[in-house]
């Protein structure tokens, strides 16, 4: 057997032995990625669908009794009060509704009640353009005019995005950064146990002294925590696929069913090659880094700040996504690169200059990076400091 | 089967080695003896190829770890006693997975760990993941681990730094069977009646120098000292009172 093979199984026996590793890194991101992308929106969804149902109190003063039948048809239950401004803050109404002759004024606690208090505005304002619509009619009818005048034309929204495109959610942008993240988190306890572990337990010098050159040892070792890096993004991915399906077969109503994500064979493809390609430069930066870590807590330490290194990239992404319109060398900046080409792909808008910008360069930095690995491993005062 | 001569290390500034020259030859057990800080470790690793180094000679097992360290590290079996091992391998796994950078599968390495369990004692450490063995188990995998692929020359630095005493005493029978089979063993230790049971010859290390080769007798003449531990002290003062 290879040498770097030998390497590479033992590395991945020891993965897959630590339970803990192998819970936190595989199995729970297929649990959670549904619930922490879907949850949310289900959950907003469903409260907003309660919150209309029920029956609110609304303090009124002045306003006509068309309106307030109105706003008893709509569900809500009106009730006169000489001051509904302090009925609401009292608590003793949900809204307060005042007309003076001219104007209403609406009276809630936005503040406090945040989307609960949204929906009820949506409730009472949908019935008062309800009634400015009847009360316009009336006054058009009695002119001699047909109402249709205020409306010369009407407006329709389609959305033309090719089919795959609209596959995708409205976080769509987020999933990217999602993806390198599983890959930084999957490879991280790996690369720590597999260099600044190894030292710390004093196995990388017996390693070093066995008939193998450092290459072949390093070889092994990416290998491996590739596999685990690549593992712990299919888990990902397999939660957000399915929480997505779940999403989209059970979705009440068109808003639940924007959180639905679907990716087809192309974007599956895409994101594979991408991920292989990230996780290989994620991978050898990491063990650059856990060689230079005299101990496992430095090296955990020093690989904290890649997560940090994924924010700009991701808020880069995000206004790639709606304001910024990419050209080729924005693929060419290291973990942004990728992300980016990952967004084009999940909103179908990735050309081929973009895969090749994105790929080419994430494969250079790779190597660029499992370089300094190899030269960190070949270094005596790296190896030996401790 | 080994031969130094002018061997020097500086590690950035900081001289240690400054030039050291000692054979070992088949069938023999050096004892390089010396405190903490001599050189013990680097000269051990300079044999091996771990390091870089400068010598006018350097040989192991017939070749120069310099040139060609893959060579030497196919013919020795290298042990230190501040090494470990992987928490979920057993001991049979740490000895397959070693075996396999030397070659060694199948039936032959079966045959192999049988052989090392009966010299060793290694019984349920073989079977068993190394965080659940005993701190002894452990002792035993690591040391039956450097004579895994019958190395033609034992490098062991320290080697019986964490032994408890029947690791210990089957470690050095091991080494003395080792020495009637014809094997070179550079054993380096601080621990000087070790060395005084199982040593042809011994070279006291200070301070990056060789100050005395020789055999026992030899050293203890020399300094006129009634133990091997006399004769280092007083080398050691020599030495002090010289500079």
């Amino acid at each position: 057997m290879p040498p770097s093979r030998n390497v590479f199984w033992k590395e991945l026996l020891s993965f897959l032995r630590d339970r803990r590793t192998l819970f936190s890194q595989v199995l729970l991101p297929f649990f959670l990625m549904p619930f922490f992308m879907f949850a949310p929106g289900y959950l907003v969804e469903r409260l907003s669908q309660q919150t209309a149902a029920e029956v609110q109190k609304v303090a009124v003063k002045g306003i006509p009794a068309e309106l307030e039948e109105a706003l008893s048809k709509a569900g809500l239950s009106v009730f006169p009060d000489p001051d509904p401004a302090r009925a609401v803050r009292e608590g003793r109404a949900d809204a307060g509704l005042v007309y003076d002759g001219r104007r209403f004024v609406l009276y809630l606690k936005l503040a406090q009640e945040g989307m609960r208090a949204e929906v009820l505005r949506g409730r009472i304002r949908a019935v008062l353009e309800d009634y400015k619509t009847r009360l316009v009619e009336r006054r058009l009818a009695q002119a001699g005019l047909d109402p249709k005048v205020l409306e010369p034309f009407s407006v329709e929204v389609a959305d033309v995005s090719p089919p795959k495109a609209q596959g995708t959610s409205v976080f769509a942008y987020l999933v990217p950064m999602m993806l390198l993240m599983f890959i930084l988190s999957g490879a991280m306890p790996v690369v720590t146990d597999a260099t600044a572990g190894e030292k710390e337990r004093g196995t990388l010098e017996v390693l070093l002294a066995t008939p193998t050159t450092p290459r072949e040892i390093l070889l092994g070792k990416a290998a491996a925590a590739m596999v685990a890096a690549l593992l712990s993004t299919a888990s990902g991915i397999g939660g957000l696929l399915l929480g997505g399906a779940v999403a989209a077969r059970y979705a009440e109503s068109p808003e639940l069913e924007a959180f639905s994500f679907r990716l087809g064979a192309e974007a599956l493809w895409a994101t594979f090659v991408t991920g292989v390609l990230f996780a290989a430069f994620a991978v050898g930066v990491m063990i650059f880094l856990g060689m230079l870590a005299r101990s496992y807590r430095e090296a955990q330490t020093y690989m904290g700040f890649l997560y940090m290194a994924l924010v700009l990239p991701a808020v880069l992404v995000g206004m790639a996504s709606s304001f910024l319109e990419p050209t080729p060398a924005y693929y060419l900046i290291p973990v942004a690169g990728p992300m980016m080409l990952l967004d084009a792909v999940f909103r179908a808008k990735a050309d081929l200059l973009a895969y090749l910008f994105a790929w080419g360069s994430t494969l250079l930095y790779a190597a660029l990076a499992l370089g300094l690995a190899a030269w960190a491993f070949s270094r005596e005062e790296i190896v030996f400091k401790n | 089967m080994i031969r130094v001569r002018g061997l020097r290390k500086h590690y950035r500034r900081t001289p240690a080695l400054l030039g050291i020259d000692f054979e070992v030859r088949e069938g023999e057990v050096f004892a390089l003896l010396g405190p903490n800080g001599a050189g013990k470790t680097t000269t051990l690793r300079a044999l091996v190829g771990l390091i870089r180094s400068q010598a006018e000679e350097l040989y192991v097992a017939g070749a120069d770890p310099r040139k060609d360290p893959l060579m030497v590290r196919r013919r020795v079996g290298y042990a230190t006693g501040g090494m470990g091992l992987y928490e979920r391998l057993t001991g049979r796994e740490h000895l397959v997975f070693f075996g396999r950078f030397y070659g060694l599968t199948g039936p032959e390495l079966a045959e192999r760990i049988a052989e090392l369990d009966r010299a060793f004692g290694l019984g349920e450490a073989l079977d068993r993941q190394v965080q659940a063995m005993s701190s002894g188990m452990r002792q035993k995998i690591l040391v039956a681990r450097a004579f895994l692929h019958r190395p033609q020359v034992l490098l062991l630095d320290e080697p019986t730094a964490a032994l408890d005493v029947f690791a210990r005493r089957a470690l050095l029978d091991r080494v003395l069977e080792e020495k009637r089979e014809g094997k070179a063993v550079l054993y380096s230790t601080h621990v000087l009646p070790e060395a005084e049971e199982i040593a042809d010859r011994v070279g006291f290390l200070y301070r990056g120098r060789l100050v005395f080769t020789g055999s026992i007798p030899e050293a203890k003449a020399r300094y006129r000292a009634p133990t091997l531990e006399h004769a280092f002290i007083q080398a050691v003062r020599e030495v002090e009172d010289a500079a």
